[in-house]
């Protein structure tokens, strides 16, 4: 069809064939409009406010009549010994995230997909759903239950089966990151394989049936056959896991976290919680927020030009 | 095909524009009710109001339950109220200014939250409305001239408040049946209590022949009542030789610290205390007599819950304890209760101090004591309760509701006031001691309220923030000493510029000191 109306109207300009596009196609764009209104009212819209950060706000004059400030708070915020040690926790988590969250939901997808039996397969795939439609909140008193040094049951197995003392994960600066780490992963994992079961789905079946007419076990076939199958849809997802490498959520941080061990836990949300909303310093957590989301933005155009680099197809 | 097509992206248009339509009519909607609402009703105002999420589903909600509804009827003024979850004050409250939302009737107890609030010109000053407008408070604060400084911000009237019911805060509460059955004195030295707690841990005082008693129970109340043992409660100001100093910066507050650590490390205390993040596991330890010492306030360690568990249990406030330093009294609470501020946007000063009057008149004696008939019965013009559970479920959330009132607990008040229910006559006996022990000895407060220096307020939550993370530090590793805890909070006092906000407090100190007293 766009070839027909190309072949059409050859000698229109460019900017006319937009004209002409939007106009022959105008019922088809207005669908457009609602999904196009969405994010210019709650995405676009909102980093207006993001110039608060080269200001000094004042609640009264509102974000215009506030003085300018140049870029005092990003100096500010340079020069905070506090910020670099809550940009390094953040940093690390997600290293963490990356190195050991991000391929769980890979390795559980290719399990799920080996099951042959639907019924038990669906079983399981509704047990593993179900911590993510639990919140933090509830996670987060679950997991300190769990692995409570008198009461929890982590303990008295390590005790009772192995004879090792109990250990307070909690509170300790060496095991907060994991029992973060193995948090998320609970958390996170079952959902993940939703997007990796659907790419195995595309995989044509012939070429399993070749595999194994050459006589490929089952583990040869999965790592020629379905692991290249879903590649494409793992680099798009490491791209956009890259994309919030600056950013640890909120609520799951704020619920695992306690005084003893802030100085592992503070990420860049839960600091510019304190100082936004709490100590109502709104200027300078804007800039600890705009200066997280172009680290943030600079890393993800680096990872989808090495994706691209390697053969994949990349984001755009 | 075409037309087929178009008359689709109609029908959906049609359907994406109905939706929309929808949508703004229910703004339109909403904006005329409230419009109307007050057209027909200008006494009307918006407040906030504490979230402590203790209103029972069946009576409703902070918005709405039957106490919101019986003010606006007997009032004559139509209150909207937002909830403010009650350990999320500052967050809540600074977004709802931010944006433009915040009610009308700013009610707090942190003095320096609306101290930001006033400087940064989001209240307004009050001497006139109550010159204009009020009669009972207008008398109320002549007769109360100690309020003064309290509601004073900048030499001007900002802010509402009439006194506490009592002054008494903080609390030890020991099991008396426990120190008889050991055989053991009631401690009147730190030390002492140290001895007591160690042969609670060990000597099996609960009689079920496991090991299996935590001395002391905490709550929020624990560090505090630690601190002051010292005098040197975390984060406060003394004056030291003159010279405005942090608690931190004495020799007291070492000792404090080293309290603290053997009590950890004694398994005096519980030793999973740092994940307890709302004190259910210490509420657990003591109701379920696991614990014979509690930390926490005068009104907060006898309830029917406890008795009903412990039907043998002998509850006793515990007297002051004595130091190197001397003897410091419990926490004794600034006079005021809470503080008020007028909204600068406010549309109906007239009827936010009819309201005003009105709570502290009339509306505070039901919110504190329920129906008469109901709830209480009048005897010898005191509210004897008639049915403490029925009080406690449809009464007890009320009082939050008071802004003003002129309730005053006394030991003799309370007891009459107790019902025939003999639990809630058990309860009120020990808070009415408490009462009596926490007025007993002088409290050490060298600055009557925070420093109203911004210096000091911008970084106070920072460093707060450290100085917890060091303290637990220290608690919980038995390798560090006090010594190196105070060497780390002054480290990070230094990195906040402390030395020139220490100076900038001197100051503040220098010329406001007349007014304490």
């Amino acid at each position: 069809m766009d070839t027909v109306a190309r072949g059409g109207i050859p000698a229109l300009k460019r900017k006319n064939r937009l004209l002409y596009h939007l106009r022959r196609d105008r019922y088809l764009y207005l669908f457009l409009l609602p999904a196009l209104g969405f994010y210019l009212i709650f995405k676009y819209s909102p980093l207006f406010g993001e110039v608060i950060a080269f200001k000094d706000f004042q609640i009264m004059k509102g974000i215009w009549d506030s003085p300018w400030a140049g870029l005092k708070h990003f100096r500010a915020l340079l020069s905070n010994p506090d910020f670099w040690q809550v940009f390094r926790n953040t940093m690390l988590l997600n290293v963490y995230k990356l190195l050991f969250v991000f391929p769980a939901p890979i390795v559980l997808a290719l399990m799920l997909n080996e099951v042959r039996f639907n019924g038990f397969k669906r079983f399981i795939q509704n047990l593993l759903y179900l911590p993510h439609f639990i919140s933090w909140v509830v996670l987060g008193g679950v997991i300190v239950a769990v692995l409570s040094p008198s009461t929890g049951i982590v303990n008295t197995i390590l005790e009772k089966g192995f004879g090792i003392e109990p250990i307070y994960f909690m509170v300790h600066a060496g095991w907060w990151p994991v029992v973060f780490t193995f948090s998320s992963i609970w958390q996170s994992a079952g959902w993940g394989t939703i997007l990796y079961l659907a790419a195995m789905a595309t995989i044509d079946p012939q070429l399993y049936e070749a595999a194994r007419i050459d006589g490929a076990s089952k583990l040869r076939q999965i790592w020629h056959v379905t692991l290249p199958g879903i590649r494409t849809t793992i680099a798009i997802l490491l791209i956009l896991q890259m994309g919030q490498i600056t950013d640890v959520g909120f609520e799951q941080v704020y619920n695992l976290q306690n005084e003893a061990v802030f100085g592992v836990s503070d990420v860049i949300s839960t600091y510019v919680y304190r100082m936004g909303l709490q100590a109502a310093q709104y200027s300078y957590s804007t800039a600890v927020g705009l200066f997280q989301g172009v680290i943030a933005l600079i890393l993800m155009l680096t990872v989808n030009k090495i994706t691209k680099a390697m053969g994949e197809g990349g984001l755009w | 095909m075409s037309t087929k097509r178009t008359k689709m992206a109609v029908l959906m248009l049609g359907g994406v524009l109905l939706v929309a339509g929808c949508g703004n009519d229910k703004k339109e909607e909403a904006e005329a009710i409230g419009s109307s609402a007050s057209n027909k009703l200008p006494m009307a105002i918006t407040a906030s109001i504490y979230d402590r999420g203790s209103v029972p589903t069946e009576e409703g909600t902070y918005e709405s339950n039957r106490w919101t509804k019986w003010m606006n009827e007997q009032s004559g003024v139509e209150v909207k109220w937002t909830p403010i979850p009650r350990n999320q004050e500052a967050d809540k409250f600074n977004v709802l200014v931010a944006s433009g939302q915040a009610p009308e009737l700013i009610t707090s107890y942190d003095r320096n939250l609306l101290s930001r609030f006033v400087s940064q010109g989001v209240a307004q000053p009050i001497d006139e409305y109550i010159e204009k407008y009020s009669t009972s408070y207008k008398e109320y604060i002549q007769q109360h001239p100690e309020l003064k400084p309290f509601v004073t911000f900048n030499g001007q009237t900002y802010a509402i408040a009439s006194m506490r019911n009592t002054q008494a805060a903080t609390m030890i509460w020991i099991r008396q049946d426990w120190l008889d059955k050991l055989g053991l004195k009631a401690p009147t030295t730190v030390d002492e209590l140290i001895e007591v707690a160690k042969a609670f841990r060990d000597g099996d005082p609960d009689g079920n022949g496991v090991n299996d008693t935590t001395a002391i129970a905490m709550s929020n109340a624990y560090s505090a009542i630690i601190d002051d043992l010292f005098m040197a409660r975390g984060g406060e100001w003394f004056i030291e030789d003159g010279q405005a100093t942090l608690s931190f910066f004495t020799d007291r507050y070492k000792k404090a610290l080293t309290l603290r650590q053997t009590l950890y490390s004694e398994g005096l205390v519980d030793k999973e205390y740092v994940t307890d993040k709302n004190w259910a596991r210490q509420k657990q330890l003591w109701i379920t007599g696991k614990a014979g010492i509690l930390f926490d306030t005068y009104n907060n360690g006898p309830s029917a819950d406890f008795y009903n568990s412990q039907p043998d249990a002998k509850l006793t406030p515990l007297p002051p304890l004595s130091t190197e330093f001397g003897k410091n009294g419990y926490q004794k609470e600034v006079p005021n209760y809470l503080l008020t501020i007028f909204n600068k946007d406010m549309k109906n000063p007239e009827a936010a101090m009819k309201f005003v009057d009105w709570m502290l008149d009339k509306g505070w004696y039901n919110l504190s004591y329920g129906m008469e008939g109901t709830h209480y019965e009048l005897k010898d013009n005191v509210p004897v309760t008639l049915d403490s559970d029925k009080l406690k479920k449809e009464v007890s959330y009320a009082s939050e509701y008071r802004i003003v009132h002129q309730q005053t607990l006394t030991p003799e008040f309370l007891l009459a006031r107790a019902g025939s229910d003999p639990v809630d006559q058990m309860v009120q006996q020990a808070i009415g001691e408490a009462i009596t022990v926490a007025q007993s000895t002088e409290y050490r407060k060298d600055f009557p309220y925070t420093p109203a220096v911004d210096a000091f307020t911008d970084v106070s939550g920072q460093f707060q923030k450290k100085w917890d993370e060091i303290v637990t530090k220290v608690t919980m590793t038995p390798d560090l000493d006090a010594e190196w805890g105070v060497a780390q909070i002054r480290s990070e006092w230094e990195k906040l510029d402390g030395s020139s906000i220490e100076a900038k407090v001197q100051e503040w100190y220098e010329q406001n000191k007349a007014d304490f007293n």
